[in-house]
């Protein structure tokens, strides 16, 4: 008798202490801003924001941490950090993201939060997300002003982009979004508005996506 | 015995307790498929049904606060807009499409002609921000309704609280939405062996399942499919259908079968209303080549006697309580609203 309860003792104790070790968490900090250099004083950026998505952690390509959080809408004008608390315990060496919100997402009817349809990233005239929006105008010799609401989720169309990248828990990251290659691109081509899901969006959220890069924060403060 | 009745006085407590008294049965009509609404996301409630309808019937969601969801869904219409080949919207403005007869939505997938909307929850945003139709903003449409004392009333009972999110206003439009169910016709009696049809009507049924049943299968008399109707582009219009979507030349001039219930009441008819008769859109498809969904291309040949008895078939699958259901119909509350101005 005394035997059985000293075993479920021993079991709901190791249950108290797991729970417990999970119940401490560490937090990844990533910062997240547009990356001025090389900007022109010929542009104007009124808008940029973008969504990121999916945050997922892996240790040697092992999935080890999923970010209960489905997606971040960031404004790189006035950024504000991420703050992803993860189990102590986990170790992880790299992070994965998508660039936009997912297929699955798309079709799962009226969400809320970062994905509420009010946050003026949803195509009402035919349902979707857009990834990313960026707007503003060009002085030099084209003048005009731009507006590029990137985004797809269905087959050819999907622009979805995946990302991922090398870091080390106990360090804070930034990512910086470059979007003078995608401004080059468009404007070579005289295009100025892309506002629906189309082949060229997807060609767009690659670029994109390319030219976002991590460094760690105290790289970045050494230079 | 003193005991088990404390025990069951307190589990009916407790079920009370947890229990909501305003939880609301969706009504699967017995001869139909399972539905393709999630309702586990959003547990039908005789409150948010309510909520639902009221901004169904209510001019508040567009912008002059000129025209409500039912000025081109009119509810003894099958919810479509008669005599309107396209739809018509604030200040006069006209749309490109027909508006489409809204009926049995709970078993769509895609909405819209062009299948543009992907789920029945983001359907009413498309016509709210439409220029030519409510031509509003959501954050505008939400912003006036947490004004308004009457839905803030309506919510607090609902939610237990006022406040109007996109979420809770846009599930509760779906509620109602997914009332407008027909299935209550004299095809529907007779399939239940509850009636049974005349020569005519058989003649008829038999004419449309060797002619028609491919693309408006039953019992939705849709396949819920985009298929090209054989009418040449309108000029005027330029619309492509599904194209416009998906950008695939195969997708062009095809448009979302309709449903053929409650046809005599849904005219004009086609994607832009270019017919106003039935037997002109008989006409229409009896004098096309048309393809199969097994690629094979048929000719419908019918005699004069024919399209009668197959327009006989068509008229059983009108739904008189459906048509002029007292819950579907518009809210008398909401003229009190009005009165109060809020």
């Amino acid at each position: 008798m005394f035997k059985r309860y000293f075993l479920y003792s021993l079991v709901l104790m190791c249950f108290y202490a797991n729970a417990e070790a999970q119940s401490i968490k560490t937090t990844f900090f990533l910062e997240t801003d547009m990356d001025h250099n090389y900007l022109p004083d010929t542009i104007h950026i009124s808008k940029c924001s973008v969504y990121l998505s999916n945050f997922k952690f892996y240790q040697n390509e092992k999935l080890v941490f999923t970010d209960p959080e489905k997606a971040y809408l960031i404004n790189l004008i006035d950024p504000i950090p991420l703050n992803f608390e993860i189990p102590a315990q986990v170790k992880y060496n790299r992070v994965a993201f998508d660039i936009g919100v997912d297929s699955l997402t798309n079709v799962a009817g009226v969400l809320t939060n970062a994905l509420d349809p009010r946050n003026g990233m949803y195509w009402s005239w035919q349902s979707g997300y857009v990834n990313f929006k960026i707007e503003g105008d060009i002085k030099s010799i084209y003048n005009k002003s731009f507006q590029y609401h990137i985004g797809g989720y269905s087959a050819k169309l999907n622009a979805l982009q995946s990302k991922s990248f090398e870091v080390s828990a106990g360090n804070k990251y930034i990512f910086k979004f470059s979007i003078i290659p995608l401004l080059t691109n468009c404007h070579k081509q005289n295009l100025f508005e892309l506002m629906s899901p189309q082949l060229k969006a997807v060609q767009l959220a690659k670029v994109f996506a390319d030219n976002i890069s991590c460094r760690k924060i105290s790289d970045l403060t050494n230079e | 015995m003193n005991k088990q009745l404390i025990y069951f006085l307190l589990l009916s407590i407790f079920f009370l307790a947890f229990a909501n008294p305003f939880n609301y049965e969706f009504q699967q009509p017995k001869n139909f498929p399972a539905s393709n609404y999630n309702f586990k996301k959003n547990e039908l409630d005789s409150n948010k049904i309510k909520i639902g309808r009221a901004l169904f019937y209510d001019p508040v969601l567009s912008k002059d606060s000129s025209i409500s969801c039912a000025s081109c869904h009119s509810s003894f219409n099958a919810f479509t807009h008669v005599d309107h080949a396209l739809s018509h919207g604030i200040a006069d403005r006209v749309g490109f499409r027909n508006a489409p007869a809204l009926i049995n939505l709970a078993w769509h997938q895609k909405f819209m002609w062009d299948g543009a909307i992907n789920n029945l929850e983001m359907q009413a945003l498309a016509p709210i921000s439409n220029p030519s139709e409510m031509n509003e903003d959501i954050n505008h449409v939400l912003w006036k309704l947490n004004h308004s004392d009457y839905y803030k009333k309506l919510f607090t009972q609902t939610y237990g609280d006022e406040n109007i999110t996109t979420e809770r206003f846009l599930k509760s439009i779906t509620q109602f939405l997914l009332q407008m169910v027909s299935a209550n016709s004299k095809y529907d009696s007779v399939i239940l062996k509850q009636s049974e049809f005349s020569t005519q009507e058989k003649n008829g049924y038999v004419l449309f399942k060797k002619n028609c049943s491919d693309c408006h299968q039953e019992p939705l008399f849709t396949n819920l499919k985009f298929e090209k109707n054989g009418l040449p582009l309108d000029r005027n219009l330029n619309d492509i259908g599904r194209m416009r979507i998906t950008m695939e030349s195969n997708d062009s001039l095809r448009f979302k079968v309709p449903t053929l219930r409650n046809i005599a009441f849904t005219y004009p008819y086609m994607h832009d209303g270019r017919m106003n008769k039935l037997q002109e859109v008989l006409n229409h498809y009896d004098t096309i080549q048309l393809q199969t969904q097994k690629g094979e291309t048929i000719k419908i040949n019918l005699s004069k006697a024919e399209k009668v008895d197959l327009t006989a078939f068509l008229l059983t699958l009108t739904d008189q309580h459906f048509l002029f259901n007292p819950a579907l119909s518009f809210p008398k509350e909401l003229l009190l609203k009005n009165r109060r101005n809020n």
